[in-house]
């Protein structure tokens, strides 16, 4: 048995010790949480303590699984395997190549395991088809489609679907993934083609495409993807790949409806096809879910330490992933006697989407500006992929800018916008041309490429300043408020479409606004600034679960979080937050009474402000339709293992 | 144009606007009919039209056979047309540098160089005479060309300032990361984009230069360097004036500025009232 202790009890971690309590080849000897989480019902019975350290050297484990924040990863990691123990840990393995660096140095000294969450490359259906692939060497074919014959509801859920992004771009992402793990070679080429089979979708727009992805070992790849009543539901799941050597497929029943959704992610049979020999099927019946797939992680953690299986690969991708984009040490900016920017540090990893978002003057645009090079740091440094840049001009840093003002060259067609800064850098026409037409591709910009500035919309102003970015393909994209000239609809809609960018181009990309929605929406990790100094740093949920301080709290999350005064309700001085999701409201009885002075209805929940003689105004959220009058009196009660609490300087307590 | 003015205000206007028209246009309308008419006419009814019976060409034959008359124009033009570019030139630069960059003593720079629009330059004409002395530059265009520039800058620069101010930042950031040259920036994208002011700006300058006497008199009185305004003085004596010659070489003069005005004034226009309209 390993004896396993479980630090960091959030979603990930209560799974995790969940997978522990179930599979016999564990014991779980200990939680450690700095607070008292919500247990599974099955966990009854496991004390939870506040102290790494002391946990570690009372209860000797052979496993550690570390689900903290990421920033103590790589000191837990170290310190748990310099006692002796193997480590499992969440992604990311560490917030600095420096750190994950050390966590495998540290493993390979002392002989331990470590294992990172990477929790999609157990999913069994993949990994299967892409290992099954493997094993049977390249150079490959890859035919995969993916068509439906949608009508009705669903044909209108994919004009919706459209109206941003045609059929082969939105899977389309996912299974060049796929074919880039199973080559593991460079893809040189991309060509692809589309045909509008339909009046009912924008004239821009098509509703069948297909394209091709030559490798620079010599294998392809075809997708193709379409929707619509007129589809054909001949062959509409094909995921086949072909090798010199057979061939491995998956394999549909042939009752199948090609617009039912659980038919994409039910992958029932593999088969493998080899040169000479019988056809052999695989059944991947059982698809699982969260828990099951963390329970099939911990049982991949079992073997690796029981069989002792090599994971310097598994460890080396892990370093990779953490590749350092931009890295911001101790930046500071003044203006005259103002500091705007007080001693910045900050890391953005490779691949990452980085939002900075605050209020209006708490330095996000300068500090963007900074990266940039439009502007310089007063004192720090700056430093891209490893190199300090501090005295690098703008156009040598190979990053692109979106502005808020589009800031389109007025005298320039799109098609000279976007090919200006390669034609500065001094590129053919040729490469120029091929840049520009692919970028365009991206963003449906193919009608618009004569047109100047002047003759575009506001959202096709946007797409141009992004295509713009794009083509020069740099390290990093930095956003500087893009969305903010769009109206509602655009603003979702570009939005949704910046998203896909991030996933496509796998960049990384920095992006400021004064919106949380679009933080929440958008970023891999926010970066919640205030007066020039960063108040927390965090992925969306830890933000919003986990603020540090009031002004986080109060800043991430809409309608804003109540704070109410402690004392009075028998918690330490200082005060105490609540979601407002999290206040129940009755009218019979409850912990505070209030008179309500205003109902929002919005349909889908009904926002109810109610004021309190102590605490003022608290907002309420309610799922649905509900009916409360203004001046009525209520009651709300707290759900107590939801409350924040915070000292009288407004940190977390 | 959204307020709506009453007929009697409307008419109003329009008659204070017309009577300084009137006023402004009348010596101007004066000096061309009378340059059509023989002496005696003009002396008898100087506000007669030119008819069959006063008409008279000998004022435009008096300045034509002058022979040098066509050196005079090319002179003026060489000098106002040389003058015009590098006001604008230098004064857009300035402006560019006051309005773009940060530095130490920006806002000292720009009031130097606005305080410059409040000191007539004549003021320093004896300082001006003793340069060009030393520096031999008497009786050349060159002495003009750079006492004009000098006078003509201090209200571009002021002016293209404030123009270039109200170019977006983005605009010239976005040029910063795609490479371009502070130049190229200056040249292609802020140039284009403040062209109504330039042409405000050209405009402004290019008619107290073509009109100036006092320069040209001091600076450069030689036969071979004179400027129309200067050459005109020759049929102006001591005792006779040629009245003829002198309104027809005023009437002469007045063409290739009209004709410098007329092409820059739809620019003109959109400069004056930019910001007002929209």
């Amino acid at each position: 048995m390993i004896r396993t202790l479980v630090a960091g009890l959030g979603t990930m971690g209560r799974s995790h010790a969940l997978a522990y309590h179930r599979n016999p080849a564990f014991d779980l000897v200990g939680l450690v949480n700095r607070s008292m989480p919500n247990l599974d019902p099955e966990l009854d019975g496991y004390t939870v303590e506040p102290d790494f350290k002391q946990a570690l050297t009372r209860l000797k484990p052979d496993l550690v699984n570390i689900s903290t924040y990421s920033d103590s990863h790589a000191d837990y990691a170290c310190k748990a395997m310099e006692a002796g123990a193997h480590v499992f840990v969440e992604k990311p393995l560490a917030t600095t190549v420096a750190d994950a660096r050390r966590v495998v140095d540290c493993a390979k000294a002392n002989g331990r395991k470590v294992v990172i969450g990477y929790i999609l490359r157990h999913h069994p259906s993949w990994t299967r088809l892409i290992s099954e692939a493997r094993a049977l060497g390249g150079p490959f074919v890859f035919r995969l489609n993916l068509n439906q014959q949608s009508s009705g509801p669903t044909w209108e859920v994919h004009k919706t679907l459209m109206q941003t992004t045609s059929p082969i771009v939105d899977c389309g992402v996912h299974y060049v993934d796929v074919m880039c793990q199973i080559t593991d070679a460079k893809p040189v080429e991309v060509r692809g083609m589309g045909v509008r089979l339909s009046q009912e979708i924008a004239p821009d727009m098509y509703n069948y495409g297909h394209f091709q992805v030559l490798f620079d070992d010599g294998s392809v790849g075809w997708y193709e993807a379409g929707w619509g009543p007129m589809m054909s539901d001949t062959a509409f799941f094909v995921k086949d790949v072909v090798s010199p050597k057979g061939a491995v497929s998956i394999r549909m029943p042939e009752s199948a409806r090609s617009d039912d959704h659980d038919t994409h992610t039910k992958t029932s049979t593999i088969r493998v096809h080899r040169v000479g020999q019988p056809d052999e099927d695989l059944s991947m019946a059982d698809e699982p879910g969260h828990q099951e797939l963390c329970e099939r992680e911990q049982a991949y953690m079992a073997r690796a330490i029981l069989e002792d299986i090599d994971l310097t690969r598994h460890m080396e991708d892990a370093v990779q992933s953490l590749a350092i984009a931009l890295e911001l040490k101790n930046v500071t900016k003044t203006f005259g006697q103002t500091e705007v920017i007080k001693g910045v540090d900050l890391t953005v990893n490779d691949g990452e989407f980085c939002v900075f978002v605050g209020p209006s003057g708490c330095g996000k645009s300068t500090l963007l500006r900074i990266i940039a090079g439009l502007e310089d740091a007063t004192a720090g440094d700056i430093l891209l992929d490893g190199k300090r840049v501090n005295d690098v001009a703008p156009a040598k840093r190979e990053l692109a800018m979106v502005f808020q003002s589009y800031a389109l060259y007025p005298h320039l067609t799109v098609r000279d916008n976007m090919g200006l800064a390669l034609k500065q850098a001094g590129q053919s026409k040729a490469t120029i041309a091929a840049a520009t037409d692919k970028a365009a591709g991206m963003l449906s910009l193919q009608p618009l490429m004569d047109r100047r500035p002047a003759e575009l919309s506001g959202g096709q102003r946007q797409r141009v300043a992004i295509g713009r970015a794009i083509v020069r393909k740099p390290k990093l994209f930095l956003f500087d408020e893009p969305l903010s000239n769009l109206d509602a609809a655009l603003r979702v809609a570009t939005r949704i479409e910046i998203a896909r960018l991030h996933r496509d181009l796998k960049a990384t990309m920095i992006y400021v606004t004064h919106d949380q929605v679009e933080a929440m929406t958008l970023a891999d990790r926010i970066v919640v600034l205030r007066a020039g100094k960063v108040e927390q740093v965090g992925s969306p949920m830890e933000l919003y679960n986990n603020p540090a301080n009031t002004f986080v709290a109060g800043f991430i999350g809409s309608p804003q979080m109540n704070f109410l005064d402690a004392a009075t309700l028998g918690f330490l001085p200082g005060r105490i937050g609540i979601r407002p999701e999290h206040l129940t409201i009755s009218r019979d009885s409850g912990e505070l009474s209030g008179q309500i002075s205003h109902v929002e209805k919005l349909g889908g929940e009904t926002l109810v402000y109610a004021r309190h003689a102590t605490h003022g105004l608290l907002t309420v959220r309610l799922f649905g339709e509900h009916d409360y009058a203004v001046d009525e009196e209520v009651y709300l009660t707290l759900q107590r293992d939801r409350i924040f609490q915070f000292d009288a300087d407004g940190n977390r307590r | 144009m959204s307020a709506r003015l009453s007929p009697a205000r409307t008419i109003a206007a329009h008659a204070v606007l017309l009577t300084y028209t009137l006023i402004a246009l009348f010596p101007v309308f004066v000096i061309v009919i009378n340059s059509f008419k023989s002496r005696k006419a003009i002396f008898a009814d100087p506000l007669a039209l030119p008819m069959p019976g006063n008409f008279d060409w000998v004022g435009y034959e008096t300045v034509l056979k002058q022979g040098d008359f066509f050196l005079y124009f090319q002179n003026s033009l060489i000098v106002t047309v040389a003058s015009l570019f590098f006001v604008l030139l230098f004064g857009a630069m300035a402006a560019f540098a006051l309005s773009e960059y940060r530095f130490k003593g920006n806002t000292l720079m720009g009031l130097y160089l606005a305080l410059g629009i409040m000191i007539p330059i004549r003021l320093g004409t004896v300082a001006i005479l003793e340069m060009m002395v030393a520096s031999g530059l008497v009786n050349t265009l060159t002495a003009l060309v750079l006492v004009y520039t000098a006078q003509g800058l201090p209200l571009a620069v002021f002016i293209l300032a404030e123009f270039m101010k109200s170019v977006s930042d983005d605009l010239k950031n976005a040029g910063r990361i795609d490479g371009l040259s502070e130049y190229r920036i200056f040249f292609s994208l802020v140039l284009p984009l403040v062209r109504p002011a330039m042409a405000t700006v050209a405009v402004f300058t290019m008619i107290p230069i073509w009109n100036d006497l006092w320069f040209p008199l001091i600076l450069a009185p030689a036969e071979e360097t004179k400027t129309v305004t200067l050459g005109a003085q020759v049929f102006i004596g001591q005792f006779v004036t040629n009245w003829n010659a002198v309104l027809a070489a005023l009437s002469l003069a007045i063409v290739p500025v009209l004709i410098l005005y007329l092409i820059s004034s739809r620019q003109l226009i959109r400069g004056i009232t930019a910001g007002a309209v929209k």
